[in-house]
Protein backbone atom coordinates (compact mmCIF):
# COMPACT_ATOMS: atom_id res chain seq x y z
CA UNK A 1 0.00 0.00 0.00
CA UNK A 2 2.85 2.52 0.83
CA UNK A 3 4.50 1.78 -2.36
CA UNK A 4 1.40 2.06 -4.42
CA UNK A 5 0.65 5.42 -2.35
CA UNK A 6 4.21 6.87 -3.15
CA UNK A 7 3.73 5.50 -6.86
CA UNK A 8 0.31 8.06 -7.18
CA UNK A 9 2.27 11.09 -6.03
CA UNK A 10 4.96 10.47 -7.97
CA UNK A 11 3.32 10.21 -11.01
CA UNK A 12 0.97 13.12 -9.78
CA UNK A 13 3.73 15.19 -9.55
CA UNK A 14 5.06 14.48 -12.88
CA UNK A 15 1.49 15.36 -14.30
CA UNK A 16 1.10 18.61 -12.17
CA UNK A 17 4.54 19.67 -14.00
CA UNK A 18 3.63 18.84 -16.93
CA UNK A 19 -0.12 20.86 -16.79
CA UNK A 20 1.67 23.71 -15.18
CA UNK A 21 4.10 23.81 -18.15
CA UNK A 22 1.24 23.93 -20.76
CA UNK A 23 -0.56 26.50 -18.67
CA UNK A 24 2.59 29.12 -18.90
CA UNK A 25 3.02 28.30 -22.38
CA UNK A 26 -0.46 29.01 -23.50
CA UNK A 27 -0.97 32.77 -23.87
CA UNK A 28 -4.86 32.61 -23.18
CA UNK A 29 -4.55 30.58 -19.90
CA UNK A 30 -2.35 33.89 -18.39
CA UNK A 31 -5.07 36.27 -19.99
CA UNK A 32 -7.66 34.47 -18.55
CA UNK A 33 -5.74 34.39 -15.05
CA UNK A 34 -4.33 37.62 -14.91
CA UNK A 35 -5.70 40.37 -16.95
CA UNK A 36 -9.96 39.48 -17.38
CA UNK A 37 -9.62 39.76 -13.47
CA UNK A 38 -8.42 42.84 -13.63
CA UNK A 39 -10.65 44.26 -15.78
CA UNK A 40 -13.39 42.70 -14.21
CA UNK A 41 -12.92 44.66 -10.84
CA UNK A 42 -11.98 47.85 -12.73
CA UNK A 43 -15.22 47.82 -14.33
CA UNK A 44 -17.47 47.06 -11.51
CA UNK A 45 -15.88 49.44 -9.23
CA UNK A 46 -15.88 52.01 -11.81
CA UNK A 47 -18.82 51.83 -13.83
CA UNK A 48 -21.41 50.05 -11.55
CA UNK A 49 -20.51 51.25 -8.05
CA UNK A 50 -21.44 54.58 -8.59
CA UNK A 51 -25.15 53.47 -9.13
CA UNK A 52 -25.26 50.34 -6.71
CA UNK A 53 -26.59 50.30 -3.64
CA UNK A 54 -25.21 48.38 -0.87
CA UNK A 55 -25.93 49.67 2.16
CA UNK A 56 -23.19 51.04 4.54
CA UNK A 57 -20.44 49.24 2.29
CA UNK A 58 -18.31 50.72 0.31
CA UNK A 59 -19.27 48.96 -3.16
CA UNK A 60 -15.58 47.76 -4.28
CA UNK A 61 -15.23 45.98 -0.79
CA UNK A 62 -18.32 44.45 -0.83
CA UNK A 63 -17.59 43.07 -4.14
CA UNK A 64 -14.18 41.76 -4.02
CA UNK A 65 -15.45 38.43 -2.83
CA UNK A 66 -17.62 37.89 -5.90
CA UNK A 67 -15.16 39.07 -8.23
CA UNK A 68 -12.92 36.32 -6.98
CA UNK A 69 -15.28 33.61 -7.17
CA UNK A 70 -16.69 34.58 -11.03
CA UNK A 71 -13.08 34.52 -11.67
CA UNK A 72 -12.13 31.26 -9.81
CA UNK A 73 -15.03 30.05 -12.72
CA UNK A 74 -13.69 31.74 -15.24
CA UNK A 75 -9.76 30.21 -14.80
CA UNK A 76 -11.47 26.83 -14.42
CA UNK A 77 -12.42 26.25 -18.01
CA UNK A 78 -8.98 25.57 -18.97
CA UNK A 79 -8.84 23.06 -16.69
CA UNK A 80 -11.96 21.81 -17.94
CA UNK A 81 -10.47 22.17 -21.20
CA UNK A 82 -7.17 20.70 -21.24
CA UNK A 83 -8.92 17.48 -19.57
CA UNK A 84 -11.16 17.70 -22.97
CA UNK A 85 -7.92 17.76 -24.98
CA UNK A 86 -6.45 14.43 -22.83
CA UNK A 87 -9.77 12.16 -23.64
CA UNK A 88 -9.99 13.26 -27.30
CA UNK A 89 -6.90 13.48 -28.38
CA UNK A 90 -5.64 10.29 -27.64
CA UNK A 91 -3.00 11.34 -24.68
CA UNK A 92 -4.98 9.16 -22.30
CA UNK A 93 -4.46 6.10 -24.73
CA UNK A 94 -0.77 6.92 -24.38
CA UNK A 95 -0.95 6.98 -20.42
CA UNK A 96 -3.00 3.26 -21.09
CA UNK A 97 0.71 1.74 -22.87
CA UNK A 98 1.89 3.19 -19.34
CA UNK A 99 1.99 2.06 -15.88
CA UNK A 100 1.03 5.42 -14.66
CA UNK A 101 -1.32 5.94 -11.50
CA UNK A 102 -4.94 6.20 -13.05
CA UNK A 103 -5.47 8.97 -9.76
CA UNK A 104 -2.19 11.15 -10.75
CA UNK A 105 -4.20 12.71 -13.99
CA UNK A 106 -7.07 13.91 -12.46
CA UNK A 107 -4.61 15.09 -9.20
CA UNK A 108 -2.36 16.78 -11.93
CA UNK A 109 -5.06 18.22 -13.51
CA UNK A 110 -6.85 19.52 -10.31
CA UNK A 111 -3.00 21.11 -8.92
CA UNK A 112 -2.24 22.80 -11.94
CA UNK A 113 -5.75 24.46 -11.91
CA UNK A 114 -5.45 25.35 -8.81
CA UNK A 115 -2.30 26.95 -9.14
CA UNK A 116 -4.26 29.29 -12.40
CA UNK A 117 -6.83 29.92 -9.85
CA UNK A 118 -4.37 31.47 -6.70
CA UNK A 119 -3.05 33.54 -9.50
CA UNK A 120 -5.99 35.30 -10.59
CA UNK A 121 -6.91 35.48 -6.58
CA UNK A 122 -3.72 37.36 -6.45
CA UNK A 123 -4.20 39.71 -9.17
CA UNK A 124 -8.07 40.65 -8.17
CA UNK A 125 -6.96 41.54 -4.99
CA UNK A 126 -4.22 43.94 -5.73
CA UNK A 127 -6.15 45.20 -8.29
CA UNK A 128 -9.07 46.05 -5.72
CA UNK A 129 -6.19 47.45 -3.28
CA UNK A 130 -5.06 49.91 -5.59
CA UNK A 131 -8.65 50.72 -6.51
CA UNK A 132 -9.63 51.45 -3.25
CA UNK A 133 -10.37 48.04 -1.31
CA UNK A 134 -9.78 48.50 2.64
CA UNK A 135 -9.46 44.85 4.11
CA UNK A 136 -10.06 44.99 8.12
CA UNK A 137 -8.67 41.43 8.05
CA UNK A 138 -6.01 40.33 10.75
CA UNK A 139 -3.64 37.88 10.44
CA UNK A 140 -5.87 34.93 11.87
CA UNK A 141 -8.70 36.09 9.57
CA UNK A 142 -6.10 36.61 6.55
CA UNK A 143 -5.06 32.56 7.22
CA UNK A 144 -8.73 31.46 6.79
CA UNK A 145 -9.35 33.69 3.77
CA UNK A 146 -6.45 32.15 2.82
CA UNK A 147 -7.07 28.66 3.61
CA UNK A 148 -10.78 29.13 2.04
CA UNK A 149 -9.71 30.34 -1.13
CA UNK A 150 -7.78 27.14 -1.38
CA UNK A 151 -10.78 25.15 -0.61
CA UNK A 152 -12.78 27.09 -3.22
CA UNK A 153 -10.17 26.71 -5.84
CA UNK A 154 -9.65 22.84 -5.24
CA UNK A 155 -13.56 22.43 -5.44
CA UNK A 156 -14.11 24.60 -8.42
CA UNK A 157 -11.27 23.16 -10.46
CA UNK A 158 -12.83 19.50 -9.53
CA UNK A 159 -15.90 20.28 -10.99
CA UNK A 160 -14.46 21.60 -14.19
CA UNK A 161 -11.95 18.26 -14.46
CA UNK A 162 -15.18 16.19 -14.29
CA UNK A 163 -16.95 18.82 -16.98
CA UNK A 164 -13.74 17.70 -18.65
CA UNK A 165 -13.85 14.22 -18.34
CA UNK A 166 -17.92 14.44 -19.57
CA UNK A 167 -17.47 16.46 -22.59
CA UNK A 168 -16.97 15.40 -25.64
CA UNK A 169 -15.36 18.78 -27.18
CA UNK A 170 -13.44 21.79 -26.09
CA UNK A 171 -16.25 23.96 -26.34
CA UNK A 172 -18.54 21.95 -25.16
CA UNK A 173 -16.22 21.59 -21.61
CA UNK A 174 -16.27 25.36 -21.96
CA UNK A 175 -20.02 25.70 -22.21
CA UNK A 176 -20.68 23.19 -19.31
CA UNK A 177 -19.31 25.25 -16.66
CA UNK A 178 -21.08 28.81 -17.81
CA UNK A 179 -23.15 28.02 -14.58
CA UNK A 180 -20.08 28.51 -12.43
CA UNK A 181 -19.61 32.44 -14.31
CA UNK A 182 -23.33 32.97 -13.80
CA UNK A 183 -23.48 31.53 -10.23
CA UNK A 184 -21.77 34.93 -8.36
CA UNK A 185 -24.15 36.88 -9.96
CA UNK A 186 -26.93 35.11 -8.24
CA UNK A 187 -25.41 35.38 -5.06
CA UNK A 188 -24.77 37.95 -2.59
CA UNK A 189 -21.51 38.84 -4.85
CA UNK A 190 -22.78 41.83 -6.15
CA UNK A 191 -26.09 43.35 -4.48
CA UNK A 192 -27.52 41.86 -1.26
CA UNK A 193 -29.75 39.53 -1.12
CA UNK A 194 -32.70 40.24 0.68
CA UNK A 195 -33.12 43.51 -2.64
CA UNK A 196 -33.34 40.42 -4.91
CA UNK A 197 -36.62 39.53 -5.78
CA UNK A 198 -38.50 36.30 -3.81
CA UNK A 199 -37.90 33.75 -6.31
CA UNK A 200 -33.87 34.68 -6.80
CA UNK A 201 -33.46 35.67 -3.09
CA UNK A 202 -34.29 32.22 -2.46
CA UNK A 203 -32.44 30.95 -5.04
CA UNK A 204 -29.45 32.90 -3.98
CA UNK A 205 -29.60 32.14 -0.58
CA UNK A 206 -29.58 28.20 -0.70
CA UNK A 207 -27.08 27.94 -3.42
CA UNK A 208 -23.12 27.57 -2.66
CA UNK A 209 -22.02 30.21 -3.81
CA UNK A 210 -23.75 32.44 -1.39
CA UNK A 211 -22.08 31.31 1.97
CA UNK A 212 -18.35 31.41 0.26
CA UNK A 213 -18.92 35.15 -1.14
CA UNK A 214 -20.78 36.09 2.58
CA UNK A 215 -17.39 34.06 4.55
CA UNK A 216 -14.84 36.21 2.70
CA UNK A 217 -16.99 38.90 2.89
CA UNK A 218 -16.95 38.64 6.60
CA UNK A 219 -13.37 37.93 6.90
CA UNK A 220 -11.78 40.40 4.71
CA UNK A 221 -13.73 43.78 6.62
CA UNK A 222 -13.90 42.33 10.28
CA UNK A 223 -17.21 41.10 10.07
CA UNK A 224 -18.92 38.73 12.33
CA UNK A 225 -18.97 35.55 10.51
CA UNK A 226 -21.75 33.59 11.50
CA UNK A 227 -22.50 29.90 10.09
CA UNK A 228 -21.76 30.94 6.56
CA UNK A 229 -18.04 29.75 7.06
CA UNK A 230 -19.25 26.28 7.97
CA UNK A 231 -21.82 26.09 5.24
CA UNK A 232 -19.08 27.32 3.19
CA UNK A 233 -16.49 24.41 3.93
CA UNK A 234 -19.59 22.08 3.42
CA UNK A 235 -20.75 22.80 -0.15
CA UNK A 236 -16.99 22.27 -0.53
CA UNK A 237 -16.52 18.88 1.20
CA UNK A 238 -19.10 17.65 -0.83
CA UNK A 239 -18.83 19.23 -4.30
CA UNK A 240 -15.37 18.26 -3.83
CA UNK A 241 -15.81 14.25 -2.95
CA UNK A 242 -19.24 14.09 -5.39
CA UNK A 243 -16.74 15.79 -8.22
CA UNK A 244 -13.84 13.37 -7.76
CA UNK A 245 -15.57 10.21 -7.06
CA UNK A 246 -17.29 11.04 -10.23
CA UNK A 247 -14.63 11.73 -12.48
CA UNK A 248 -12.40 8.75 -11.20
CA UNK A 249 -14.83 6.40 -11.68
CA UNK A 250 -15.73 8.01 -15.82
CA UNK A 251 -11.61 8.01 -15.74
CA UNK A 252 -11.45 4.36 -15.13
CA UNK A 253 -14.41 3.54 -17.59
CA UNK A 254 -12.92 5.22 -20.35
CA UNK A 255 -9.53 3.62 -19.74
CA UNK A 256 -11.03 -0.07 -19.88
CA UNK B 1 15.97 -19.11 -26.93
CA UNK B 2 13.23 -18.64 -24.51
CA UNK B 3 9.82 -17.73 -26.01
CA UNK B 4 8.98 -14.17 -24.69
CA UNK B 5 5.39 -14.07 -26.15
CA UNK B 6 2.89 -17.27 -26.03
CA UNK B 7 -0.38 -16.91 -27.42
CA UNK B 8 -2.86 -19.51 -27.44
CA UNK B 9 -6.07 -19.99 -29.09
CA UNK B 10 -6.28 -16.21 -29.59
CA UNK B 11 -10.11 -14.85 -30.39
CA UNK B 12 -11.17 -11.61 -30.54
CA UNK B 13 -14.58 -10.53 -32.09
CA UNK B 14 -15.85 -6.93 -32.27
CA UNK B 15 -19.86 -6.99 -32.27
CA UNK B 16 -20.74 -9.63 -34.52
CA UNK B 17 -17.28 -9.63 -36.20
CA UNK B 18 -14.55 -11.88 -35.48
CA UNK B 19 -11.00 -10.36 -35.85
CA UNK B 20 -8.86 -12.67 -34.88
CA UNK B 21 -9.98 -16.76 -35.28
CA UNK B 22 -7.66 -19.04 -33.05
CA UNK B 23 -4.71 -17.55 -33.54
CA UNK B 24 -1.58 -18.38 -32.21
CA UNK B 25 2.13 -17.55 -31.93
CA UNK B 26 5.31 -17.63 -30.28
CA UNK B 27 7.86 -14.92 -30.25
CA UNK B 28 11.55 -15.65 -28.73
CA UNK B 29 13.88 -13.41 -27.48
CA UNK B 30 16.01 -11.25 -29.85
CA UNK B 31 13.72 -12.10 -32.85
CA UNK B 32 12.34 -9.11 -34.93
CA UNK B 33 9.14 -10.38 -36.40
CA UNK B 34 7.57 -8.41 -39.24
CA UNK B 35 3.65 -8.28 -38.92
CA UNK B 36 2.02 -8.36 -42.51
CA UNK B 37 -1.23 -8.11 -43.72
CA UNK B 38 -3.68 -6.04 -45.74
CA UNK B 39 -5.23 -3.04 -44.04
CA UNK B 40 -7.72 -4.09 -41.57
CA UNK B 41 -6.52 -7.60 -41.21
CA UNK B 42 -5.80 -7.31 -37.69
CA UNK B 43 -2.91 -6.33 -37.33
CA UNK B 44 -3.20 -3.69 -34.98
CA UNK B 45 -5.40 -5.54 -32.57
CA UNK B 46 -3.19 -7.97 -32.39
CA UNK B 47 0.05 -5.50 -30.98
CA UNK B 48 -2.72 -4.09 -28.72
CA UNK B 49 -3.73 -7.40 -27.49
CA UNK B 50 0.37 -8.01 -26.52
CA UNK B 51 0.61 -4.50 -24.94
CA UNK B 52 -3.34 -5.17 -22.88
CA UNK B 53 -4.82 -2.54 -24.72
CA UNK B 54 -7.87 -4.95 -25.54
CA UNK B 55 -8.96 -8.15 -23.56
CA UNK B 56 -8.94 -11.20 -25.83
CA UNK B 57 -12.84 -12.50 -26.45
CA UNK B 58 -11.13 -16.28 -25.89
CA UNK B 59 -7.33 -17.22 -25.02
CA UNK B 60 -4.25 -17.24 -23.86
CA UNK B 61 -1.35 -14.33 -24.28
CA UNK B 62 1.77 -14.59 -22.08
CA UNK B 63 4.46 -11.95 -22.37
CA UNK B 64 7.37 -12.38 -20.14
CA UNK B 65 5.55 -14.31 -18.31
CA UNK B 66 2.68 -12.09 -17.72
CA UNK B 67 -1.11 -11.68 -18.90
CA UNK B 68 -0.90 -8.13 -20.34
CA UNK B 69 -4.39 -7.78 -19.37
CA UNK B 70 -4.83 -8.85 -15.60
CA UNK B 71 -1.32 -8.17 -14.95
CA UNK B 72 -0.71 -4.56 -17.00
CA UNK B 73 1.54 -2.78 -14.89
CA UNK B 74 4.37 -6.07 -14.73
CA UNK B 75 4.49 -6.18 -18.77
CA UNK B 76 3.90 -2.49 -19.65
CA UNK B 77 7.29 -1.45 -17.90
CA UNK B 78 9.42 -3.85 -20.26
CA UNK B 79 7.57 -2.65 -23.63
CA UNK B 80 7.79 0.23 -25.96
CA UNK B 81 4.83 0.51 -27.67
CA UNK B 82 4.31 2.57 -31.15
CA UNK B 83 0.49 1.90 -32.00
CA UNK B 84 -1.55 4.42 -34.19
CA UNK B 85 -1.07 8.01 -34.10
CA UNK B 86 1.45 9.33 -32.03
CA UNK B 87 0.08 11.62 -29.57
CA UNK B 88 2.66 14.30 -27.50
CA UNK B 89 2.27 16.94 -25.66
CA UNK B 90 1.59 19.82 -28.00
CA UNK B 91 3.11 22.44 -26.46
CA UNK B 92 6.01 21.18 -24.72
CA UNK B 93 9.42 20.57 -27.01
CA UNK B 94 10.66 17.13 -27.61
CA UNK B 95 13.26 16.97 -24.91
CA UNK B 96 10.69 17.98 -22.05
CA UNK B 97 8.24 14.87 -23.76
CA UNK B 98 10.55 12.23 -23.56
CA UNK B 99 11.78 14.16 -20.23
CA UNK B 100 8.12 13.48 -18.89
CA UNK B 101 8.07 9.66 -19.89
CA UNK B 102 10.96 8.71 -18.22
CA UNK B 103 10.06 10.46 -14.94
CA UNK B 104 6.94 7.94 -15.61
CA UNK B 105 8.86 5.17 -16.48
CA UNK B 106 11.06 5.83 -13.64
CA UNK B 107 13.74 5.34 -15.61
CA UNK B 108 17.22 7.53 -16.08
CA UNK B 109 18.34 7.61 -19.54
CA UNK B 110 20.62 10.34 -21.94
CA UNK B 111 17.57 12.20 -23.64
CA UNK B 112 20.00 13.94 -25.87
CA UNK B 113 21.71 10.50 -26.95
CA UNK B 114 18.40 9.30 -27.56
CA UNK B 115 17.15 12.43 -29.48
CA UNK B 116 20.36 11.87 -32.30
CA UNK B 117 19.53 8.39 -32.74
CA UNK B 118 16.80 9.19 -34.46
CA UNK B 119 17.77 12.62 -35.68
CA UNK B 120 15.99 14.86 -33.91
CA UNK B 121 18.84 16.94 -32.18
CA UNK B 122 18.40 19.77 -33.88
CA UNK B 123 14.65 19.71 -32.68
CA UNK B 124 15.25 19.02 -28.82
CA UNK B 125 14.08 22.32 -28.05
CA UNK B 126 11.31 22.56 -30.51
CA UNK B 127 7.73 22.51 -29.85
CA UNK B 128 6.06 19.10 -30.86
CA UNK B 129 3.15 21.65 -32.32
CA UNK B 130 5.62 22.63 -34.96
CA UNK B 131 6.73 19.44 -35.86
CA UNK B 132 5.68 17.05 -39.31
CA UNK B 133 4.74 13.88 -39.20
CA UNK B 134 7.76 12.28 -40.18
CA UNK B 135 9.49 14.39 -37.15
CA UNK B 136 6.89 13.24 -34.60
CA UNK B 137 6.79 9.57 -35.87
CA UNK B 138 10.59 9.77 -35.14
CA UNK B 139 10.18 11.10 -31.71
CA UNK B 140 7.31 8.36 -31.44
CA UNK B 141 10.27 5.81 -31.69
CA UNK B 142 12.72 7.46 -29.84
CA UNK B 143 10.12 7.24 -26.64
CA UNK B 144 9.48 3.70 -27.20
CA UNK B 145 13.24 3.02 -27.18
CA UNK B 146 14.13 5.88 -24.44
CA UNK B 147 13.69 3.32 -21.12
CA UNK B 148 15.25 1.09 -23.02
CA UNK B 149 12.49 -1.84 -22.83
CA UNK B 150 12.53 -5.53 -23.35
CA UNK B 151 10.49 -5.75 -26.40
CA UNK B 152 8.72 -2.73 -29.20
CA UNK B 153 5.87 -3.15 -30.65
CA UNK B 154 5.45 -1.02 -33.50
CA UNK B 155 2.68 -0.54 -35.66
CA UNK B 156 3.88 1.34 -39.16
CA UNK B 157 6.72 3.22 -37.60
CA UNK B 158 8.03 4.33 -40.53
CA UNK B 159 4.72 5.80 -41.64
CA UNK B 160 5.71 9.66 -43.03
CA UNK B 161 9.87 9.38 -43.37
CA UNK B 162 11.37 10.17 -45.90
CA UNK B 163 13.65 7.36 -47.29
CA UNK B 164 16.93 8.99 -45.51
CA UNK B 165 15.25 8.50 -42.29
CA UNK B 166 13.49 5.07 -43.28
CA UNK B 167 17.27 3.94 -43.73
CA UNK B 168 18.50 5.33 -40.43
CA UNK B 169 15.48 3.84 -38.22
CA UNK B 170 15.81 0.57 -40.03
CA UNK B 171 19.40 0.05 -38.70
CA UNK B 172 18.55 1.26 -35.31
CA UNK B 173 16.26 -1.67 -35.07
CA UNK B 174 19.12 -3.53 -36.33
CA UNK B 175 21.21 -2.26 -33.58
CA UNK B 176 18.46 -2.15 -30.76
CA UNK B 177 17.62 -5.95 -31.43
CA UNK B 178 21.53 -6.96 -31.29
CA UNK B 179 21.24 -5.35 -27.60
CA UNK B 180 18.84 -8.17 -27.11
CA UNK B 181 15.41 -6.36 -27.56
CA UNK B 182 12.61 -7.89 -29.34
CA UNK B 183 10.97 -6.24 -31.79
CA UNK B 184 7.70 -6.41 -33.65
CA UNK B 185 6.31 -4.31 -36.20
CA UNK B 186 4.46 -4.51 -38.70
CA UNK B 187 3.66 -2.58 -41.87
CA UNK B 188 1.91 -2.98 -45.00
CA UNK B 189 5.63 -2.24 -47.08
CA UNK B 190 6.32 -5.33 -47.96
CA UNK B 191 10.26 -4.25 -49.08
CA UNK B 192 10.71 -2.58 -45.26
CA UNK B 193 9.49 -5.86 -44.15
CA UNK B 194 11.84 -7.93 -45.88
CA UNK B 195 14.69 -5.62 -45.05
CA UNK B 196 14.42 -4.88 -41.70
CA UNK B 197 12.38 -8.10 -40.02
CA UNK B 198 14.29 -11.98 -39.84
CA UNK B 199 10.84 -13.99 -39.63
CA UNK B 200 7.28 -12.97 -41.19
CA UNK B 201 3.84 -13.70 -39.40
CA UNK B 202 1.23 -12.54 -41.80
CA UNK B 203 -2.39 -11.59 -40.57
CA UNK B 204 -5.52 -12.52 -43.43
CA UNK B 205 -8.97 -13.09 -43.03
CA UNK B 206 -8.73 -13.98 -39.07
CA UNK B 207 -6.18 -16.09 -39.12
CA UNK B 208 -2.36 -15.69 -38.81
CA UNK B 209 0.68 -17.75 -40.22
CA UNK B 210 4.15 -17.89 -38.59
CA UNK B 211 5.73 -18.04 -42.24
CA UNK B 212 9.42 -18.53 -40.30
CA UNK B 213 12.24 -17.03 -41.25
CA UNK B 214 13.02 -14.71 -43.84
CA UNK B 215 16.36 -15.87 -45.05
CA UNK B 216 14.66 -19.52 -45.95
CA UNK B 217 11.56 -17.70 -47.57
CA UNK B 218 14.11 -16.08 -50.06
CA UNK B 219 15.79 -19.07 -50.44
CA UNK B 220 12.88 -20.74 -51.34
CA UNK B 221 11.66 -18.29 -53.23
CA UNK B 222 13.95 -16.11 -54.91
CA UNK B 223 12.58 -13.89 -56.66
CA UNK B 224 9.17 -14.58 -56.69
CA UNK B 225 9.28 -13.52 -52.79
CA UNK B 226 6.93 -10.83 -52.64
CA UNK B 227 4.22 -12.40 -54.85
CA UNK B 228 4.34 -15.25 -52.73
CA UNK B 229 3.87 -13.21 -49.66
CA UNK B 230 1.33 -11.07 -51.26
CA UNK B 231 -0.74 -14.46 -52.04
CA UNK B 232 -0.41 -15.37 -48.71
CA UNK B 233 -1.88 -12.12 -47.29
CA UNK B 234 -4.59 -12.62 -49.37
CA UNK B 235 -5.56 -16.04 -47.92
Amino acid sequence: MKKFNINILFDAWVMFKRCLIISLRNPETLLTATIIPFFLMFLFSTVFGSISDVGDFNYIDFIVPGIILQSIGQASQFSAMNVTTDMTKGIIDRFRCMSISKSAVLIGHTGAGMIRGVISNTVIILTALILGFRPQAGFIDWLLVISLLLSINITVTLIAVLCGMISKSVEGASGLLMPLFILPFMSSGFAPVDTMPSGIRWFAAMQPMTPMIDSLRALTLGLPLGNSIWLALAWCVVLSIVSFTVSVRIYNRKLS
Amino acid sequence: MDSLIQVRNLCIDFGEKSVLNHVSLEVSEGEIIGLLGANGAGKTTLLKLLSGLLEPTEGQITVSSHNPWNERDKVLKHLGILIETPVFYEHLTAYENLSIHLEYMDVKADIDKILSLVGLDDAKSKQVSKFFLGMKQRLAIARCISHKPKMLLLDEPINGLDPVAIKDIRELFINIKKNGTTIILSSHILSEILQTAESIVIISNGNLQQLGSIDTLKEQHRDEIENYLIERMRG
